[in-house]
């Protein structure tokens, strides 16, 4: 029995740390590249979730379509947040914070007024159930564990081995040298953004399918998504990986053994007690 | 000349407002100010914005035939919604506005737990007559601690004890049960309350699991669950999110028995978020708006629901239920005081509901005479279509 239930935690730890890699990608782009904490990440992540359910609901097209499309729209959200509510503050990036919460507490609130609270899910862009020996994995979880670890190992490619992506690593290190060197930053600033919330929109909508869709399924996510670049550390998107499956290990775990709010206390003080010994997070470089 | 005229334009218009003014004061005298106790935004809103549109229904069915009788005048009333905002801190600042700026002395609501006890905190020293929609068991929620405060209708214990004993008559194969419990702090409580009643019913508790308010995944939360090898698994309480979750995740992983939840929620949004293929053997308490077995109350209810907001929903009936009760205590009371109105209400052997005939109950369970039983519905996720299947009569000791 013991055995049984220990081999699906093996599983779940892997498929939990895939949803949380998954959701924190994109808030962790904004924050190694361009160093904004980007809080309207859980309402973006949420608004992507909406437009693929209404797509695959209401417009009738097949999911994985409306994921792309999704993703475009929002990626292109994102361009317009940068362009209208972020470039004008780059040297302020208080400014920017506090910019980021209240779009999150607009965007909810409208999504709350207009679409209601009712709780949705999107239909399964998987369907089914895939058993090996005892364990048991939903074809949305596989599909997410896949999408997840594929979109990760793409956003690491891409910022060592492409041109774009040594510019935003050039961006995050030193805003103004990078400028000298003749790098197009406000392009850098408006690319990353972009996938940044392009890939909250595919989060929000593997995670609509996968849990559940409502206007506030963001919040904890968000508070997840924070978790993970600290204890990744600031500039280091591979440290995504390992922050995730730490998380993904401990959330998985811990209530086989102590169950309810002191799985939360008991996962956040080890995320504490990891960064009162390294504080620059597992990956991230001293100050 | 054109002072007098002056003069006497500024006295026609004291007069006036003299007259129009002390209309307004006696008017608003004669009104009897209900607060009402909501989550429209946050955590909850989900279900409570349903719960406030019900309770305007109720307003709005009292002041139908004039309002409530008391020493032979017809008083009406007028509902007074704050926003808790989902939290404590809300809470506590809407039951303060409530008290202190609208001078309530009666208000209907709230139902998630850490609510009701921060709400209490303002409301009890001030002697507002508090009528609760739900309650878990605690304390300093609802017992000998809140002597102002009244459940309406049934809440986690009650709502379980119907669902086991449904459990029995439908599936007498099962032996065991293993129940979940959002950790919203009533597990202590509702545990030794759940395995009492367990036991009452001959089955035995083959575990108790225990879920974060913070929780997206349930996986492992059901992992741990079905290593209890349960013949059952109970949900104690939660709401649509957690209970669809729980639901799809169980028979995901293969649990093939029955399902149940002790507490109220929308058995269509579950099935929405569990997925037709995963709704069977799964039953829950809600009404079947369209079935003839629903009472005259709720047909009457559902009605103004369809008339007013051009839909139905059973949270509806959770915001008119406290109305349908209030209207018999005060003029039981008949006093618009609420310690004249507390101690009548508690006297009282019987009390009529929108689901039937109510007992007042509770002394034994929660140390207070102040909740009132009532038949409890039950409907079932069947095949993926949601069933009525019966009225389960309840009542705690």
């Amino acid at each position: 029995m013991i055995s049984e239930a220990a081999v699906q935690t093996v599983a779940n730890v892997f498929m939990l740390s895939a949803i949380y890699i998954l959701v924190a990608l994109g808030f962790a782009l904004l924050m190694n590249v361009l160093g904004i904490l980007n809080f309207a990440h859980a309402a973006i992540y949420m608004a992507g979730g909406y437009i693929c359910y209404e797509l695959i609901v209401g417009a009738g097209m097949n999911p994985w379509v409306s994921l792309l499309i999704s993703a475009v729209a929002i990626g292109a959200l994102g361009l317009l947040i940068e362009r209208v509510l972020f470039r004008p503050f780059l040297k302020d990036m208080n400014s920017i914070v506090v910019i980021t919460l209240a779009l999150i507490i607009i965007l909810e609130a409208t999504v709350n007024v207009t679409v209601g609270s009712y709780i949705r899910r999107i239909p399964s862009f998987v369907p089914g159930v895939f058993r090996v020996g005892t364990v048991s994995l939903s074809g949305d979880r596989l599909a997410t564990f896949v999408i997840g670890s594929c979109l990760l190992a793409a956003a690491i490619l891409f910022i060592r081995k492409t041109k774009t992506g040594t510019q935003m690593l050039a961006v995050s290190q030193d805003f103004d040298a990078a400028a000298l060197q003749g790098i197009n930053t406000r392009r850098i600033f408006a690319l990353t953004t972009a996938i940044g919330c392009a890939l909250a929109a595919v989060a929000g909508s593997l995670m609509g399918a996968v849990l559940s869709l409502s206007p506030l399924m963001g919040d904890y996510m968000l508070v997840k998504a924070i978790e993970i670049v600290i204890l990744a550390g600031i500039g280091s998107i591979g440290g995504v990986l390992i922050g995730g499956l730490i998380l993904g290990l401990l959330d998985a775990s811990l209530p086989l053994f102590i169950g309810g709010s002191a799985t939360d206390l008991i996962g956040l003080s080890i995320v504490i007690i990891l960064l009162l010994f390294r504080p620059q997070g597992l990956f991230g470089h001293e100050a | 000349m054109k002072g007098k005229g002056l003069f006497l334009m500024l006295c026609g218009l004291c007069l006036i407002f003299l007259a129009f003014g002390r209309s307004a004061v006696v008017a608003e005298e004669n009104v009897l100010k209900i607060g009402g106790l909501y989550c429209l935004t946050g955590f909850g809103s989900g279900a409570e914005a349903y719960v406030a549109q019900g309770s305007k229904l109720g307003e709005e069915w009292i002041n139908e035939n004039g309002g409530v009788t008391i020493k032979g005048k017809k008083v009406p009333v007028k509902l007074i919604i704050e926003d808790m905002k989902g939290t404590a801190d809300g809470a506590v600042a809407a039951a303060t506005k409530l008290a202190y700026d609208h001078k309530v002395k009666f208000v209907i609501g709230t139902v998630v737990p850490f609510m009701v006890q921060a709400s209490g905190t303002v409301l009890e020293p001030a002697k507002v007559l508090r009528i609760l929609l739900y309650n878990c068991a605690m304390p300093n929620e609802y017992g000998p601690k809140t002597p102002y405060a009244f459940l309406c209708q049934d809440a986690t214990v009650e709502g379980m004890r119907a669902s086991l004993q449904y459990l029995k008559e439908r599936y007498p194969q099962v032996k065991t049960v293993t129940y979940i419990i959002p950790d919203d702090g009533s597990v202590p409580y509702l545990q030794k309350l759940f395995t009492a009643r367990a036991s009452e019913m001959g089955l035995k508790v083959a575990g108790v699991a225990k879920w974060a308010m913070t929780t997206e995944d349930y996986t492992p939360i059901i992992t741990q669950v079905l290593a209890t090898k349960p013949d059952s698994i109970a949900f104690a309480n939660g709401w649509p999110q957690a209970t669809g979750s729980m639901l799809r995740i169980t028979r995901e992983m293969g649990f093939k028995g029955p399902v149940f939840g002790g507490n109220y929620d929308d058995a269509y949004q579950i099935r929405e978020i569990a997925g037709k293929e995963n709704s069977t053997d799964f039953f829950i308490h809600n009404l079947d708006l369209d079935s003839p077995d629903m009472t005259p109350m709720i047909k009457e209810v559902t009605k103004r629901a369809k008339a007013k907001y051009g839909k139905t929903n059973g949270m509806y009936m959770m915001g008119f239920f406290p109305w349908y009760e209030l209207k018999q205590v005060l003029e039981a009371a008949n006093s618009t005081d609420p310690t004249v109105v507390k101690n009548t209400w508690e006297k009282m052997k019987t009390i009529d509901t929108l689901y039937g005939p109510g007992k007042m109950g509770g002394l034994k369970t929660y140390g207070i005479n102040h909740t009132v039983c009532h038949p409890c519905p039950i409907v079932s996720l069947t095949n993926g279509e949601v069933k009525w299947v019966k009225w389960v009569d309840v009542y705690s000791p």
